[in-house]
């Protein structure tokens, strides 16, 4: 398995990588009628939330993803999911940690989210409500390592990881 | 020919495969066969099943039509990796299927008790329920739940309804209620690989023991 792409929080002002999947399991216990296509060994869920901590909630602001159509596929945004709300939505579906990791790369996981770097953010939401966060010092990475969340490789077929068509 | 049994045959490893992999195909092939006749023959001999056969009809008979090909591409457009791995996984060790094959005809259920909640697939309308009788709390009325259930938002973002953004899926829960259907509170336990999920359920008493009829998660870790 190809390690996958990221969601992408914004916490503080600051653009984090989310090693986390908070609309996963919406989308499976409300049977929701979109399936997500991949259109890249990077990205087996289909799409690329990016979230906002604000008043200490969770909302989900943007998505980008593609979708089955026929026998084609058709671009998919936030208000395909929630037409009554484009400008975000709170997550009060969500209980978990996400993770975040900064800092330098001491391993590298070709699969999921396994790698490893200097510091993992953590956020503790209960409920869509952010009730705890923490760093976890996983260590000092050494000077020429690569500075923040990476994939080496990964096939596509068809788009980039932006959703941008090839020709 | 007589030759390729022979262990001093440099390809005898080979030969051996070979054959192993065509009796595993025809093997296969009949299993499938016995299962789908076994399906269709089962034999209804409680009321459960008769009332299950019932609300299921028209899916049984979509699902005896619809090729196995396309439902392979279709759960392989779903779940790449699983569906890649298992059908190596069987051509190489299809004597495991043969088994599995033969405790479907006896006993399905027992196929079905399988964790799947590893699975990043959406489930379809003939997925187990999350609940089990066990994990039954209360029973429960739906205004009771409904007043309880709004969410508080500062910025808005929610629908003022019970559940938020998963009032549509309440709302279908709630229109699946069946005659003589309860409603009632549940907790799954978390596992190893998942949290505890939260949910209700229409469950069905009129056959001593409650059958969980459909189920509605509004909270999982």
């Amino acid at each position: 398995m190809t390690a996958q792409a990221t969601e992408t929080l914004i916490f503080q002002g600051e653009r984090l990588s989310l090693c986390s999947e908070p609309l996963g399991k919406f989308l499976e216990f409300t049977e929701h009628p979109i399936q997500f296509m991949s259109m890249s060994t990077a990205n087996w869920r289909g799409y690329i939330g990016t979230w906002r901590i604000q008043v200490d909630r969770l909302y989900l602001i943007r998505l980008r993803g593609t979708a089955h159509d026929g026998d084609g596929f058709k671009e998919i945004s936030l208000k395909d999911i929630f037409p009554d709300f484009p400008q975000g939505v709170f997550a009060h579906w969500y209980t978990g940690t996400l993770r975040c990791p900064k800092g330098g790369r001491l391993q590298y996981v070709h699969m999921g989210y396994a790698s490893k770097y200097e510091e993992d953010l953590m956020f503790q939401v209960n409920k869509g409500v952010v009730t705890k966060s923490w760093v976890i010092k996983n260590g000092t990475a050494e000077e020429s390592a690569p500075k923040g969340y990476d994939i080496a490789a990964y096939t596509t077929f068809g788009h980039d990881l932006q959703g941008n068509k090839y020709e | 020919m007589n030759d390729w049994f022979n262990p001093n045959n440099p390809n005898f490893f080979w030969h051996c495969f070979f054959v192993y992999e065509v009796i595993g195909l025809l093997a296969l092939l009949l299993m499938r066969k016995a299962v789908i006749w076994s399906e269709k023959n089962k034999k209804i001999s409680d009321i459960q099943v008769a009332i299950d056969a019932t609300f299921s009809k028209e899916k049984k008979q979509a699902s005896i039509k619809k090729s196995w090909v396309k439902e392979y591409f279709k759960d392989f457009k779903k779940d790449p990796l699983v569906n890649t791995i298992a059908p190596m996984f069987l051509v190489l060790f299809w004597p495991l299927g043969v088994v599995m094959a033969i405790v479907a005809i006896y006993d399905r259920s027992i196929l079905d008790d399988f964790p799947d909640r590893f699975s990043s697939s959406p489930k379809g309308p003939e997925h187990k329920f999350n609940c089990k009788p066990e994990y039954l709390i209360r029973q429960v009325q739906p205004d009771e739940v409904e007043a309880q259930s709004f969410i508080e938002d500062p910025l808005g973002r929610t629908p003022n309804k019970p559940f938020g953004h998963l009032f549509s899926a309440w709302q279908k829960f709630v229109a699946s209620q069946g005659e003589e259907q309860e409603l009632w509170l549940f907790e799954v336990p978390g596992v190893r690989w998942a949290g505890p999920l939260k949910g209700y359920a229409w469950v069905d008493q009129s056959f001593g023991k409650p059958k969980i009829r459909s189920e509605f998660i509004f909270e999982w870790d």
